[in-house]
């Protein structure tokens, strides 16, 4: 093929992602030109509707900003408030909120890796297909997505939107018959996560190494969750407050979402990220597990994201175990507090990477103003970053489909919600 | 009856009919879910034998719908229909009419549709299926917050009735069809 083509290629609609984009390719003498993931989901306005309520309905409006990991979204903000007011709700309910993001992330990545990602090692286009050839493979998706779902709606009294988090606490502790049968339920997925990451390392996986930062949440005593400090693989430590110092977002024309860099340049925030900083971290029998297949970690390859996530599944289950196998019912499953007046600063790790957010709130607790930076406007700039040196890793002289189906693949990686961040994909190649 | 906010307990019992409202609780989503609701205080399940029908209301299941379809012989799914017309006519949808195998799935939009698509691929779907469509016009003004009409749900009983007569003859009992 010669060099002196002009290319375009255009991918209008991008499969398997959540939310509406594209991406557009412009190669110039074998080249890249231009390379755009556009975004152009209508913005949301979430910040601005969120002005003028109070704490519980803040809880309740965050949630709608995603179906698959509203959690994400009301423990940033309740931690986030309980800190400006001065409420400890004690050891209780932050174990049990861990179990109850655990949920989260057990059902978000467990579809991503069954339904959204396996197909493309398998060379399916759907889930559909893969489900008619490997049918046991697709319920084993399924089943530690019901598992993840129903973790949550046990304190969230359903798995959408859940409603039982308040500022305080909980509304309603379990009762230790439902905490009893969910632990006969995790006893039992804790072998099939184990086997999910040896499976997950079998995948047919390219090898393709780059250089970027990890960004992700880090805690002293373990694998960050709920809160932490933000650390990256280039000794970035700091407070979530100091956020707004060292990271900045900016609009860029081709998206609805904001792009953020830190310290001027893409970073990557999400499972690969929190494995690379913390996967020392990591439970003993999922270390093991890990060590066993060989693969190590940190890892500079973004298709192993695959495997990042099946071992914080595997965690995720064993960690919801182990906070649950002395279940209690406490005298009360919240303390009370009084709204306070201030800033609030807080980030937590959703299922896609760090979520930070920051509030105005006033006296009576109402949101005078709100900032949400969502981990897919994170990792924009290095979806775009990636997908250069992907597709030159590629060959550019590639037929147009094999550029369109790898730049899937590439930003599959990242599982990217650009309904949280605005808001998939469509490809745009010209060849000039 | 199962309700959604009950849902992590929620073991379907292993009826062979299963009626199932699938929804939310606030705005027009909630129809299916009043529907349901309508048709248990009018005694539906009870006029049938004992353990052969069961209703249960599911919150935006996702592919969780496969998991309370399982097992079923026959399943009427009740769920809010987006519709242009103003007629509140119920509609009924086969399994072969849902499954959209060329939809993009993703996470966020795996609806009744695609899930069907996906049971149908791995062979999860019951014998029978139907989706009852209670067309909602998603942009009229909020006048309540009652969705559903009576003369809806006197429609869909009389449906379901029906079908599961047809469907099995020994399932029908006396009196069924007066109410």
């Amino acid at each position: 093929m010669s060099q002196q083509r002009e290319i375009k290629i255009n991918v209008p609609v991008l499969a398997r992602v959540e939310g509406e984009g594209a991406l557009d390719l412009a190669i110039r003498d074998g080249c890249i030109e231009e390379l755009k993931l556009r975004i152009y989901e209508p913005p949301r306005l979430f910040e601005k509707f969120l002005e003028g309520h109070g704490h519980q309905d803040l809880l309740d409006m965050v949630a709608r900003i995603c179906g698959i990991c509203p959690v994400a979204y009301q423990m940033t903000a309740v931690h986030g408030l309980e800190e400006l007011f001065g409420v400890d709700p004690g050891p209780w309910v932050r174990d049990m909120r861990r179990v109850m993001y655990c949920g989260e992330w057990i059902q978000s990545h467990s579809l991503h890796i069954h339904l959204l990602a396996a197909p493309d090692f398998f060379g399916y286009n759907s889930a559909m297909e893969l489900a008619r050839e490997y049918p046991a493979v697709v319920r084993r998706g399924l089943m530690l997505q019901t598992l993840g779902n129903d973790l949550i709606a046990m304190f969230g009294a359903r798995s959408v939107h859940p409603v039982g988090l308040r500022v305080g606490g909980f509304f309603k502790a379990p009762d230790p018959e439902a905490v009893e049968a969910m632990c006969q339920r995790l006893e039992e997925a804790v072998t099939v996560a184990a086997d999910l990451v040896h499976w997950c390392v079998g995948l047919k996986i390219p090898e393709n190494n780059q250089q970027f930062t990890s960004v992700a949440l880090r805690h002293p005593d373990e694998y960050a969750i709920y809160d932490g400090r933000i650390g990256s693989s280039v000794g970035l430590d700091i407070p979530v407050e100091e956020f707004g110092q060292h990271f900045q977002e900016f609009q860029v024309p081709q998206s609805t979402a904001f792009h953020t860099h830190l310290n001027g340049r893409p970073y990557l925030v999400g499972p690969l990220a929190r494995l690379n900083l913390s996967k020392w971290q990591l439970p003993e029998p999922v270390l093991e597990n890990l060590e066993l297949t060989g693969v190590h970690f940190p890892s500079s390859n973004m298709f192993r994201s695959v495997i990042a996530r099946a071992v914080e599944i595997h965690f995720a289950i064993y960690e919801a175990l182990r906070l649950l196998s002395e279940y209690r019912v406490p005298e009360s499953p919240a303390v009370e507090f009084e709204p306070k007046a201030g800033t609030v600063y807080c980030a937590s790790e959703a299922p896609r990477g760090m979520l930070w957010h920051s509030y105005g709130i006033d006296d009576e607790g109402k949101v005078r103003w709100a900032q949400i930076v969502p981990p897919t406007s994170q990792n924009q700039g290095r979806i775009e970053e990636d997908l250069g040196q992907s597709l030159l890793h590629c060959g550019l002289e590639q037929e147009d489909d094999v550029l369109r189906l790898h730049a899937e693949q590439v930003i599959r990686n990242y599982d990217p919600c650009i309904s949280c961040a605005t808001h998939f994909l469509k490809l745009d190649v010209t060849r000039r | 009856m199962c309700h959604s906010l009950s849902q992590a307990g929620c073991n379907t019992a292993l009826s062979p009919i299963r009626i199932i409202g699938v929804g939310s609780p606030i705005g027009c989503d909630a129809v299916g879910w009043q529907a349901l609701d309508a048709l248990q205080e009018l005694g539906l399940s009870d006029s049938f034998p004992e353990g052969v029908v069961s209703m249960e209301k599911l919150d935006r299941p996702g592919a969780g719908l496969l998991d309370h379809m399982r097992g079923a012989d026959l399943v009427f799914i009740i769920d809010a229909l987006v519709a242009a017309s103003d007629s509140s006519a119920m509609v009924v949808l086969h399994a072969e009419d849902l499954l959209q195998e060329t939809a993009p799935l993703s996470a966020h939009s795996l609806g009744v549709s695609e899930t069907l698509a996906l049971g149908e691929a791995l062979g999860d779907l019951p014998p029978k299926l139907q989706l009852l469509g209670i067309p909602v016009d998603a942009t009229a003004e909020i006048k309540s917050d009652l969705w559903v009409k009576s003369e809806t749900v006197t429609e869909i009983w009389d449906h379901i009735c029906q079908q599961i007569a047809l469907f099995n003859p020994q399932y029908r009992k006396v009196g069924a069809e007066e109410n």
